[in-house]
């Protein structure tokens, strides 16, 4: 906590979760989005299960795992459906400079704030050295796919989608440098093992079509 | 404190023109920001600290494997005579030195937007 000087980061560094108090001018005190907190705390997990190598496509996964279930947590506190959701990633800790409501869009990635890259289906994939080749930019595809599974399924995201998610991240099938595809194939076999087949399988198949992915 | 003595000015070559980019990308918010200083801008002054900055700065060293995530990425390149030095570095395993060159270069960057 209060890592730096107004320092406006929060990361997690392989063994503790470090955030700082903000710039006031692009982030403010990281740790007032709870989302933000899990977030971090969902890099611990991963480094601890599927271990997503974070560049490229494997490192858009991990950081999309950390929105996923940062922004269950902040579902789970408030106590909403999918459907009442902002599944936005960040809610008031962006400053003034951002002139925008997010750091990230789940339900519409791109939007969260003036200039926001984030792309939504594979065919804007951000091809870049930037950012560990652009790890929260094209988060924005795997972020949008598990935002249609719960908004297909409705109800609480925790119930279906998340643990289908969970098993994912938990499968041994899963390489560290998966792709965006691997991660599609696992989640559909995960949801077909927990829930069989049928809507909850169809909703996540039919979700990752939806952002360009194509699963089978 | 050391400093020169006042009216004593020490001999030096003209000094030659440094250009430095500095990108920081990465972080919990994924912003890339840019700075970039022109030594023959700057007041002698602050062109000598620019020297003492990159002359303590290591370069040239591979930065070793770094654990965790939202960590920036710092990509710098120092343009001298022609020759052009790049090094990526990622906060909190930064090579010996860099930290007081970053810290100066984001401290000159104007404020705006971060993109």
């Amino acid at each position: 906590m209060h890592y730096g000087d107004h320092y406006d980061n929060a990361f997690w560094n392989g063994a503790r979760m470090v955030f700082g108090d903000g710039d006031g001018y692009t982030l403010l005190q990281t740790t007032a989005a709870i989302d933000v907190i899990g977030h971090e705390l969902t890099h611990g997990v991963t480094e601890h299960t599927a271990n997503l190598t974070y560049l490229g496509q494997s490192g858009a996964l991990n950081e999309s795992v950390s929105d996923v279930f940062g922004s269950m947590v902040k579902q789970f506190a408030l106590g909403q459906t999918s459907e009442q959701a902002d599944w936005l990633i960040g809610e008031g800790i962006v400053g003034p400079a951002l002139h925008g409501k997010a750091l990230r869009s789940m339900a519409a990635p791109g939007t969260a704030f003036e200039g926001d890259p984030q792309p939504a289906e594979m065919r804007h994939y951000v091809h870049t050295v930037s950012d560990n080749g652009g790890v929260h930019i094209n988060s924005g595809i795997p972020n949008h796919a598990f935002y249609l599974v719960a908004r297909e399924l409705g109800g609480r995201s925790w119930d279906h989608a998340g643990p289908v998610w969970y098993d994912t991240l938990r499968d041994p099938g899963l390489r560290s440098n998966a792709t965006f595809h691997d991660f599609a194939q696992v989640t559909v076999r995960a949801a077909q093992h927990r829930f069989g087949s049928g809507p909850v399988s169809n909703a996540v198949r039919d979700a990752w079509n939806q952002v360009g992915v194509t699963v089978p | 404190m050391p400093c020169g003595m006042p009216g004593t000015r020490l001999a030096s070559p003209s000094p030659e023109r440094v250009l430095v980019r500095l990108q920081r990308s990465g972080g919990l918010a994924g912003f890339t920001v840019r700075s970039e200083v022109d030594s023959a801008q700057l007041a002698p002054a602050d062109r000598a600290h620019l020297e003492r900055l990159l002359g303590a700065a290591d370069l040239s060293s591979t930065p070793p494997p770094t654990r965790g995530a939202d960590r920036f990425q710092y990509d710098l390149e120092v343009e001298r005579g022609g020759r052009v030095q790049r090094t990526t570095a990622f906060d909190g395993a930064l090579p010996p030195g860099l930290q007081p060159l970053i810290d100066w270069l984001a401290a000159r960057r104007a404020g705006g937007p971060p993109r």
